[in-house]
């Protein structure tokens, strides 16, 4: 089992990248189907220091044999703690569902090869762009885009976790799941948090004084947005990022994309509400939404924003991360709007 | 009184401007000079207001927790600590004990009309902080 590397093909490598290419190789090496193949075109993706993700080719065994590689490392300083193995083991066990994901390739838990706990995962065509709902595409193909998306996670819903073997990996929280996630995100609060902020005290107060049952449980994705959608020119070829995925309340991602800090990326002035979206949720899912619940996922998703910025900051101060967070202004207005209603 | 703070952050803005017109420049670099513009510009429009906003804010907070803190612990009413109005230091750190003090009273107000009254009286307060923090 060989693994080589040609000096021209690390010309784009930066010094930094040098020790990628290094410890994958000797990675790769290691791992299963990989004799006769070599790593060529390793770049990183996205523009800056904070991102840890390479893009590669594997090439080999065969002269035609080319796969399109991703290289997903934990940063040092990330905004949320998640576990690399649980998100492979996720991806793997969605494999056979008709859900557009990622098929991961290679697995280092520990980060003992790779640097840090990483997934190898196949590179599928197209670009993400967050704004694309409110971009330049004609108004009725960005309609068509949200209809799509709105579908999209109506899908990542129906998926049969029991069937596919996803309780295997991920706790159910069974009808607790607003508690659940909000005893997570609190923990993650006090674990992270340098000072005292009663504004979000004041959310946890609120929030565990109206958590409601959940009426079925699903698959969530839990950072769901057009940010994570591979589109391949209209066509998605591919859902990203599930490090957050877990079971839960179906609100809880419909929470997620309708609160008001996100409106810029699901929803269209005019054309796009976010009632168009949960009419629409409603209609492919059978879940007649209730207004009150669908405002509690709604406050706890801007909570949840919130306590990745404090994380953030925590990351920042202690030169772990280079993006200087920390809770914005409009994050807290926003929460506390939610809490208190709006200014008589 | 030169170079003044302002003119020292001003400066240190425009060292960044010539060093970003380097067309060697990686795009990982740039981004590293966006934040510490970010961060510079912050502390730039925000030195001089905080000393009075913090100074407020405690008198403010100090008022909330005499009316609030009872309901849950006579405790965590502040006592008269003095600080001395001018150290910029001394006073943000007493904000910070003030808002750890609030933050205990809505951690422990009872579900009652009295503890919502209170939840209501903290709510104001904070989104009136919110919107007036200059930092």
């Amino acid at each position: 089992m060989t693994t080589t590397v040609t000096d021209t093909e690390t010309d784009t490598a930066t010094d930094d990248g040098s020790t990628t290419l290094e410890r994958l190789t000797r990675f790769l090496a290691t791992q299963e189907g990989t004799a006769g193949t070599r790593i060529a075109d390793l770049r990183r993706a996205g523009a800056g220091r904070s991102r840890e993700n390479w893009l590669f080719d594997l090439i080999g065994p065969g002269p035609d044999d080319r796969e399109p590689l991703i290289l997903r490392s934990d940063p040092d300083g990330g905004l949320v703690d998640t576990s690399r193995a649980v998100e492979f083991a996720v991806l793997r066990a969605l494999e056979p569902s008709p859900l557009p994901t990622p098929r991961v390739r290679w697995l280092d838990a520990t980060g003992e090869q790779l640097g840090s706990p990483s997934l190898l995962m196949r590179r599928e065509p197209g670009a993400c762009d967050y704004r694309v709902v409110n971009g330049d595409r004609p108004l009725p193909v960005r309609r068509a885009l949200a209809e799509t998306f709105c579908d999209l996670l109506a899908a990542v819903h129906a998926t049969d976790w029991r069937g596919l073997g996803l309780a295997e990996v991920l706790t159910d929280p069974g009808e607790q799941a607003a508690l659940h996630e909000l005893d997570h995100w609190e923990q993650v609060l006090r674990h992270d948090q340098l000072e005292a902020h009663p504004e979000l005290d004041l959310a946890i107060d609120w929030l565990r004084s109206r958590a409601r049952p959940s009426r079925r449980t699903v698959l969530v994705h839990a950072d769901f947005k057009p940010g994570n959608i591979l589109l391949d020119g209209d066509r998605v070829s591919s859902l990203l990022d599930w490090e957050l995925a877990h079971l839960g309340d179906p609100l809880e991602d419909l929470g997620w994309v309708t609160q008001p800090l996100r409106a810029g990326e699901h929803l269209i002035e005019g054309s796009w509400s976010a009632a168009d979206l949960v009419a629409r949720y409603t209609a492919a899912t059978g879940l007649e939404v209730d207004a009150d619940e669908l405002r509690w996922w709604v406050v706890f998703s801007t909570f949840k924003t919130a306590v990745m910025q404090v994380s953030g900051l925590r990351a920042f101060l202690e030169g772990r991360a280079d993006e200087p967070y920390r809770p914005t202004r409009r994050v807290l207005s926003t929460l506390l709007t939610a809490l208190t209603g709006p200014r008589s | 009184m030169h170079p003044t703070i302002d003119e020292q952050l001003t400066g240190a803005l425009r060292l960044l401007d010539v060093l970003e017109t380097e067309d060697e420049l990686s795009t990982a670099s740039r981004e590293v000079l966006a934040n510490v513009r970010r961060l510079l510009g912050k502390v730039q429009r925000s030195w001089s207001a905080q000393l009075p906003f913090h100074t407020a804010d405690n008198a403010a907070l100090t008022d909330l927790l005499e009316r609030t803190a009872p309901l849950v612990d006579p405790a965590l009413v502040p006592t008269g600590t003095t600080v001395e109005p001018l150290d910029a230091v001394a006073v943000a750190t007493r904000n910070s004990e003030l808002r750890a003090l609030l933050s205990r009273v809505v951690t422990g107000l009872p579900r009652s009309p009295a503890g919502d009254a209170a939840r209501a009286q903290i709510g104001d307060h904070l989104r009136h902080r919110v919107d007036t923090d200059p930092t």
